[in-house]
């Protein structure tokens, strides 16, 4: 079972929006699309989600996304698992954040059936851990 | 060979392809951009954007093949526009109806072939997004989901061309 809503956060329409409409069809839960990270902020200001996929390719933008997260400025909690995709290696901060909770990374390219499965292995995770 | 079959209707279909303007455009990033993720999504050399015309198929995007068209009779699309949904050859060579096509026992010498039909909205289906390989291949549900994805994105591409097309006449 994948999240039930989910927020992909991602720059490149045609990746983003495939890899939506896909976890929509898979799991018949709800997925929700932001272009940038601070479209992606608002949205979890406004509502809670089961799961987060984020581009960290944004730099700053996506960092401050994840450390808000950490701090519980949004609505979805700071145990909210989270799929980063990233480009190369990892600063200080995201492997801090990566290692604060059940989240994962890929490094691209990424294929959406990777994403798919990836957010897929985090949910299970997160009920194994919630059961 | 089964040559590629001519359904009652095709004139029809052929006139709906033809009213959209896009046959023997130049290649356009937004149809390109499609076929280049689905080869790297699913890991084939080839992908391409066919639209099935009345003698003929027509490559609007094309990845990893050399050729711009080829004859409706040999063409594989031409079955695919004609089966529900999705088409899959899993290996040609074991297929009754495909083991001695020319494209199969030829250049690109095709073992793997899957079509997602371009069916617009009045219900035409105009041709296919694609994917071939020289080696047999499965598809399992997650990639079929995902080229479904993918060829209802082309269509809104089609549909978005016009669009745009008209615009600007």
């Amino acid at each position: 079972m994948i999240a039930r809503r989910l927020l992909l956060v991602h720059q490149d329409e045609l990746f983003r929006h495939t890899a939506a409409l896909t976890l929509g069809l898979v799991s018949g839960g709800r997925v929700d699309e932001a272009g940038d990270s601070v479209t992606g902020q608002y949205m979890m200001l406004a509502q809670s989600y089961d799961a987060l996929v984020l581009d960290l390719d944004e730099g700053e933008a996506a960092q401050v996304a994840l450390d808000r997260l950490r701090s519980s400025s949004f609505l979805s909690g700071p145990r909210t698992p989270v799929l980063l995709l990233a480009t190369a290696g990892l600063g200080a901060a995201t492997r801090e954040t990566l290692e604060a909770g059940p989240h994962r990374v890929l490094f691209k390219p990424v294929r959406v059936q990777d994403v798919a499965h990836a957010v897929q292995d985090l949910q299970s995770t997160r009920e194994a851990v919630a059961g | 060979m089964t040559p590629a079959p001519v359904l009652a209707d095709d004139r029809r279909r052929v006139l709906a392809l033809r009213s959209l303007d896009i046959l023997d455009t130049p290649a356009e990033e937004r149809f390109d951009k499609i076929a280049r993720f689905a080869a790297y999504e699913f890991g084939v050399p080839i992908a391409l954007v066919s639209l099935v015309d009345e003698n003929r198929q027509w490559f609007k995007a094309r990845v990893g093949l050399d050729i711009c068209e080829t004859g409706r009779d040999i063409s594989l699309c031409g079955h695919a526009i004609i089966e529900p949904n999705l088409f899959i050859i899993e290996d040609t060579l074991e297929s009754l109806h495909f083991h001695d096509n020319p494209l199969v026992t030829e250049h690109p010498h095709i073992r793997f072939y899957a079509g997602a039909q371009l069916r617009m909205p009045l219900g035409y289906v105009i041709g296919t997004l694609c994917l071939l390989d020289t080696v047999p291949r499965k598809m399992d549900a997650l990639s079929c989901t995902i080229f479904g994805v993918l060829r209802d994105q082309v269509v809104q591409q089609v549909l978005v061309a016009k669009s745009a097309a008209r615009e600007t006449a």
